[in-house]
């Protein structure tokens, strides 16, 4: 049986996330999570790697990525200028190859986490191309007819926003966790992992605020953990009165960031 | 021995595949539902489910398949003590073994019924038993234990049964087959991109990319590369139904229209209004009036066989305009019927989609079912939600 991952002092996790990381381990399968923003699904792989121990290696996923980029990339150009100018070492071609982030966690000589951040952001044949490295956690150069086998299965953390409908194929590998939005328990608890101290009252106040809001129908971009962070930094440095917090909701602009959501609000605190 | 669910998942519309399945069973193997039903549950979603629009069917199936009971009774305090604590862990058994064993489906009333025969007999603890009220047996009482149609009788909160869990049907709003609302528009809206990826015929166009690969891969001789364009070429032809039985759908065909328009990703997008069917003419207004009608040939003109047309309406209208020919007023001329119409129409657009915002119930009695059954054999027909959206986007991009 391999390490658990019970969540670490700067990350809270709920026993279902923690599950999902624990099958996913012992699977040795990728772990895909899906979830609204700001409910910590990029954070997640940092904080398995800071409880694990492990290093953490993390491929930014952005529309223009190809699968190819994460295994390595041949410099072929760069071998071209060197062999106009008769460097040595050109006939190398080894001297030429990049690995990739993907390449860089399998060739490593200890267990990595591996995030790969927003896969949804690439092209819609992305997942597809990544479906045998993934598996098999290896794939051939053929230039220089080498194989990268990883010695040490990396634990593989994948996050989308579902902007793009991931290929079945892929998710049938995968073990799928949606990260609830946190509810007001475990809101507590995270906001208790950002301040070290804070007056109970105004929390409370505060929470019962952001969740009227988030539960508000028209609201289109509901506001999110972060941005519940931000606005309890801004309530205590403003030194805003309790009391008026719910009827007010002073420095709403954290919160909102749409003009129509604002507006709504305002209807809202209105009527 | 553990198949029926399988089987039953995929009556239920839940993809699982055999890969998941062997998956599923090695988890069990490994330990990792952590012998309790809460854990099974978890488990089974994280590795059969694959969307979270997937969560509210896996949790009807859920509840269906193991049928939980949980009713409020009256419990000494004495037995809830005796639950509190398991007095020490029983040997791993084969949850599953257990649980098919135990879960030979007990009528609610049976096991009320035997609940209260048992409250009044029992008198000493019970931990791993299979008849009276205890901790991690396969009785139906109790709880920490593995009878799938018990009834929990106190127990920690943590591990609230699985049932509780997937009762709750939490992900409810996720499901894809609902008719759209403001949430899912979103949801629509990206299915449209399915478009994007599309390649429409086999032009290659000059890679600049490829062409310095290639040529320094081969020490600086020239080698010239072509790669498929990139560039999306769908035009779209909305065709939307105004008026009418129409009205009451007035906010999601505005969904649509707003998806529809949002979305960049076609090369063209026009929109046209019409009144229940098409005869000759259509409209840039959705008002449908004479002013701003467009002669439907026209239309066969200047947008080639090549667009694909969505067409949105209830297709409910009364049988004559549909199957009686039409006259001009004017002249005693006699016009084709809407069927013919439409038959006109679809020939110029092999690519062509209905979507309606009623959904296809199966009702067929009432003279306006008609037009609509009608219409479904004319061209593909999907109701107006995301599952439906996405099913017609598919069937766009195949000739019919």
């Amino acid at each position: 049986m391999q390490e658990l991952f019970s969540g670490s002092a700067g990350y809270v996790a709920s026993d279902e996330l923690m599950m999902a990381v624990n099958i996913a381990i012992t699977l040795e399968k990728p772990l895909l999570i899906k979830g609204e923003p700001g409910t910590g699904k990029t954070m997640l792989a940092a904080a398995i790697a800071e409880a694990l121990g492990k290093r953490l290696i993390v491929w930014n996923i952005k529309s223009t990525t190809k699968a190819a980029d994460g295994l390595y990339v041949y410099d072929v150009v760069q071998r071209l200028y060197d062999s106009q100018f008769g460097k040595e070492g050109v006939d190398n071609i080894r001297q030429y190859i990049r690995l990739g982030k993907l390449g860089e966690a399998f060739s490593s000589d200890e267990q990595v986490v591996l995030l790969i951040d927003e896969i949804d952001k690439a092209d819609l044949e992305f997942p597809n191309d990544l479906l045998w490295e993934l598996d098999q956690m290896e794939f051939f150069i053929p230039e220089t007819n080498e194989t990268v086998k990883s010695r040490h299965r990396p634990i593989v953390i994948i996050t989308s926003n579902a902007e793009k409908e991931l290929p079945d194929a892929f998710l049938r590998r995968c073990i799928f966790h949606y990260i609830d939005f946190p509810d007001r328990e475990q809101m507590k608890a995270i906001i208790g992992v950002h301040f070290d101290h804070i007056e109970e009252d105004l929390c409370e106040v505060a929470l019962k605020a952001f969740y009227e809001i988030r539960g508000l129908k028209d609201i289109e971009k509901k506001p999110s953990t972060s941005e519940l962070v931000d606005w309890l930094r801004a309530l205590i440095a403003g030194g805003v009165d309790q009391e008026t917090i719910l009827e007010k909701v002073p420095y709403a602009g954290v919160l909102l960031k749409k003009d129509k959501d604002l507006l709504t609000l305002k209807k809202s605190l209105k009527g | 021995m553990f198949l029926e669910f399988f089987y039953f998942l995929r009556s239920r519309k839940i993809d699982v595949s055999l890969n998941e399945w062997i998956t599923l069973l090695s988890a069990l193997r490994c330990g990792l539902h952590k012998n309790s039903l809460l854990g099974f549950y978890y488990l089974c979603r994280m590795i059969l489910c694959r969307s979270e629009t997937e969560y509210d069917r896996f949790d009807q199936a859920f509840t269906d398949f193991f049928g939980g009971v949980e009713k409020e009774l009256e419990i000494s305090d004495e037995l809830l003590s005796w639950l509190e604590k398991p007095e020490e862990n029983l040997p791993d058994k084969d949850l599953l073994e257990l649980m098919m064993e135990a879960g030979k489906e007990l009528p609610e009333d049976t096991v009320l019924d035997m609940f209260r025969d048992k409250l009044e007999e029992q008198d000493e603890q019970h931990n791993g038993g299979r008849i009276w009220i205890g901790t991690q047996g396969k009785s139906a009482f109790g709880n920490s234990g593995y009878c799938p149609s018990g009834l929990r009788v106190g127990g920690e909160g943590k591990h609230h049964m699985a049932f509780t869990v997937a009762s709750e049907r939490h992900f409810k709003d996720f499901r894809t087959d609902q008719v759209l609302d403001v949430r899912q528009f979103q949801m629509a809206f990206r299915r449209l991109r399915q478009f994007a990826s599309l390649k429409e015929n086999n032009e290659l166009e000059f890679d600049v990319d490829g062409t310095i690969h290639h040529t320094a891969d081969r020490g600086g001789i020239l080698d010239i590369t072509y790669k498929p364009p990139r560039k999306n070429r769908i035009k779209v032809l909305l065709l939307m139904d105004s008026g009418g039985s129409m009205d009451a759908h007035i906010y999601l065909s505005n969904q649509l229209f707003q998806a529809a328009t949002k979305s960049n990703h076609f090369k063209e997008l026009h929109i046209y209004y019409f009144h229940n069917i098409i005869y000759d003419k259509v409209y840039k207004d959705p008002t449908v009036n004479s002013l701003s009608a467009v002669d439907v040939d026209w239309l066969y003109k200047n947008y080639g066989k090549e667009y694909k047309v969505i067409l949105v309406g209830d297709a409910m209208m009364s049988p004559h305009e549909m199957f009686e020919p039409r006259r001009q007023w004017k002249t005693n001329e006699v016009l084709p019927t809407g069927l013919e119409c439409l038959r006109t129409f679809l020939s110029h657009y092999p690519y062509a989609v209905w979507l309606n915002p009623i959904g296809l119930s199966r009702d067929e009695g009432g003279p306006f079912n008609r037009s609509r059954i009608q219409t479904q054999r004319e061209l593909p027909m999907y109701p107006l939600t995301v599952d439906g959206l996405t099913e017609a986007m598919k069937s766009l991009l195949v000739r019919k």
